[in-house]
């Protein structure tokens, strides 16, 4: 499951927790471990078997595939991750996601400009910061430089490297979903992700999940429970779950500022900036 | 060639690879050995592998890509065979973690994924995953009083009269930079290694200690999305339960049979000590909070 940050990621995994049969703690909120982000320091020093605090960024990068391969050599069933990285290679060349242990990648899409607002109130930071973010080829999340983080460093590059990295390249098998067609009609969306992962249903269970990844039910849970993959300066994690939001929010130098750094991958999706 | 002996965990070792983190310690006995030779690289029984180990019944195999490879037999014995390039510093990283993880397991005692300081005369372990914050406040114990016992690798075994005590370990604590700088500011201290900002910081290495304390408390340390600091009790079967996830690197000894005989030491731990989990705030690092919550709320409670 990969995306840029922000773009619904967690939703579907919700969902997805609960199509191969969710755990849920006592107040009913799903619990997201069996669907951990590839990025997970605590995972990868489990398959390594050493501490990847005492290991370099490089020395990370290229182990990641192994560690891959690792989780599929020792797991029965499918394993699904989260994924935020950039699709990349390691230093012999080698995709860092392997091929051969590989089933699919659902890449979930959404406007840049709704996410350089949902990203802002995210982290706590300003939307100038979040969008010069979006624009930068060499941004990066988790940088361990200084202190230890629980994810290890992950490449995002701009919003359109990332998008292309993962278009563009044909090792692997990609599905696009976009957020905005989630928002409009997810059981038609959702279905169209269990296909692509061959993760049979029936209309029993993918009622229940949809019913119980509904963006307003998560919302009232985290209300009344919290959710632990909420940043500490955020005041929610699930804010909003809106497309064009961005009218809201940001002025015309701001997404004039986006639009012309991804004009022509937003395009492609079809995402048209609204001129005031 | 010139063989080092030093004493580590109540194990003495004998070594040609010169640790300048122990303490030189003679002693007639040796109960491990360290040296140089060729490592296979594979091991001829295996029975389960990580990305970077194999393990069979008495027998452990770590190979890292620009480190080298370590043997380690019977708990006895760890045979190094390093990469050209690597340095001494580099070799003794994994030496003093993984490597010497094993050598417990092997030799029976319960390794814990925390970090040990003296609360008068007894232990207080702290436990927790990579980046709870162990050896962070750990460190700030050993500032305000509580002397490091041992960091990120807890021994532990049965006394005669079969209380759980912990070992005395590494006079080091490695910490990042930012803590690092937090706790020891104006400090020159080595990194662990020359490409990573995770520095070797002594401490009480040359101090009067004891070699082994009672084990009282335990604390659990976890961050979370919430701006208060929380301590739990933890009782009961829950205890025994949060014990176990923290056994040191447990994936090294699977299908090893070790398990199951720690698995006693773990209940007979869980019946003696006081177990707290603490919950402190991701964000920001509050490290004297923390140290002062864990002083008044479950030191003097």
């Amino acid at each position: 499951m990969v995306s840029y940050p922000k773009s619904g990621n967690t939703w579907v995994r919700i969902f997805l927790q609960y199509m191969l049969g969710i755990k849920e703690n006592e107040e009913g909120i799903p619990i997201l471990s069996d669907i951990p982000i590839a990025s997970n320091r605590i995972l990868l020093d489990q398959y390594l078997g050493v501490s990847s605090s005492d290991l370099t960024e490089s020395e990370i990068w290229d182990l990641r595939p192994d560690v891959y391969r690792e989780i599929s050599k020792q797991s029965a069933d499918m394993r699904v991750f989260k994924v935020h990285d950039a699709f990349g290679y390691d230093s012999s060349g080698n995709p860092i996601f392997p091929v051969e242990v590989t089933r699919s990648v659902v890449y979930i899409i959404r406007n840049p400009l709704d996410i350089a607002v949902s990203y802002s109130f995210h982290s706590g930071k300003s939307f100038n910061e979040t969008i010069q973010q979006l624009n930068d080829p060499q941004f990066s999340i988790s940088n361990n430089e200084n202190e230890l983080k629980h994810q290890v460093s992950q490449h995002l590059g701009s919003w359109s490297n990332h998008v292309c990295s993962w278009l563009d390249q044909e090792i692997l098998p990609v599905t696009f979903v976009r957020f905005e067609q989630l928002l409009e009609d997810c059981r038609k969306e959702f279905k169209r992700i269990l296909s692509t992962l061959d993760i049979p249903y029936n209309n029993e269970t993918l009622d229940k999940a949809i019913k119980a990844s509904d963006f307003a039910h998560l919302q009232e849970l985290e209300n009344a429970y919290g959710f632990r993959e909420k940043p500490i300066q955020s005041t929610s994690f699930f804010r909003e779950g809106k497309k064009d939001v961005y009218r809201d929010h940001l002025n015309v130098k701001q997404t004039n500022s986006i639009d012309e750094h991804h004009h022509a991958i937003m395009k492609r999706f079809g995402y048209q900036l609204f001129k005031r | 060639m010139k063989e080092f002996t030093y004493n580590i965990f109540g194990l003495s070792i004998r070594s040609q690879l010169e640790i300048p983190e122990f303490t030189e310690y003679p002693s007639e006995t040796t109960q491990v050995t360290v040296r140089f030779g060729s490592v296979a690289d594979h091991l001829d029984t295996v029975i389960s592998t990580g990305v970077l180990f194999e393990s069979g019944k008495e027998e452990f195999l770590l190979k890292l890509p620009n480190i080298g490879k370590y043997l380690i037999r019977n708990g006895t014995q760890i045979i190094i065979e390093p990469k050209p390039g690597a340095t001494p510093e580099e070799i003794r990283l994994f030496l003093l973690g993984s490597v010497l993880g094993t050598i417990l397991h092997q030799r029976g005692f319960l390794p814990l994924h925390g970090s040990t300081v003296d609360v008068k005369g007894k232990a207080l372990v702290i436990i927790g995953n990579s980046a709870a914050g162990k050896s962070t406040l750990a460190a700030s114990l050993n500032l305000a009083g509580y002397p490091l016992i041992s960091d990120d690798l807890s021994a532990i075994s049965l006394n005669d009269s079969g209380a759980c005590v912990a070992h005395r370990g590494i006079p080091f604590i490695k910490l990042w930079k930012d803590t690092s700088g937090l706790l020891y500011p104006g400090g020159k201290y080595n990194r662990v290694r020359p490409q990573i900002n995770k520095y070797k910081i002594p401490v009480n290495k040359d101090k009067q200690m004891n070699e082994v304390w009672r084990i009282e408390t335990i604390v659990r340390l976890t961050s979370r999305n919430n701006h208060e600091f929380q301590v739990h009790t933890i009782s009961g079967a829950n205890k025994l339960a949060m014990l176990r996830e923290h056994v040191y690197r447990d994936q090294l000894i699977k299908g090893m049979g070790i398990m199951e005989s720690h698995f006693h030491m773990l209940s007979l731990l869980a019946g003696q000590i006081r177990l707290f989990h603490v919950e402190r705030p991701s964000l920001p690092l509050n490290v004297y909070g923390l140290r002062d919550l864990i002083i008044t709320q479950v030191l003097e409670h």
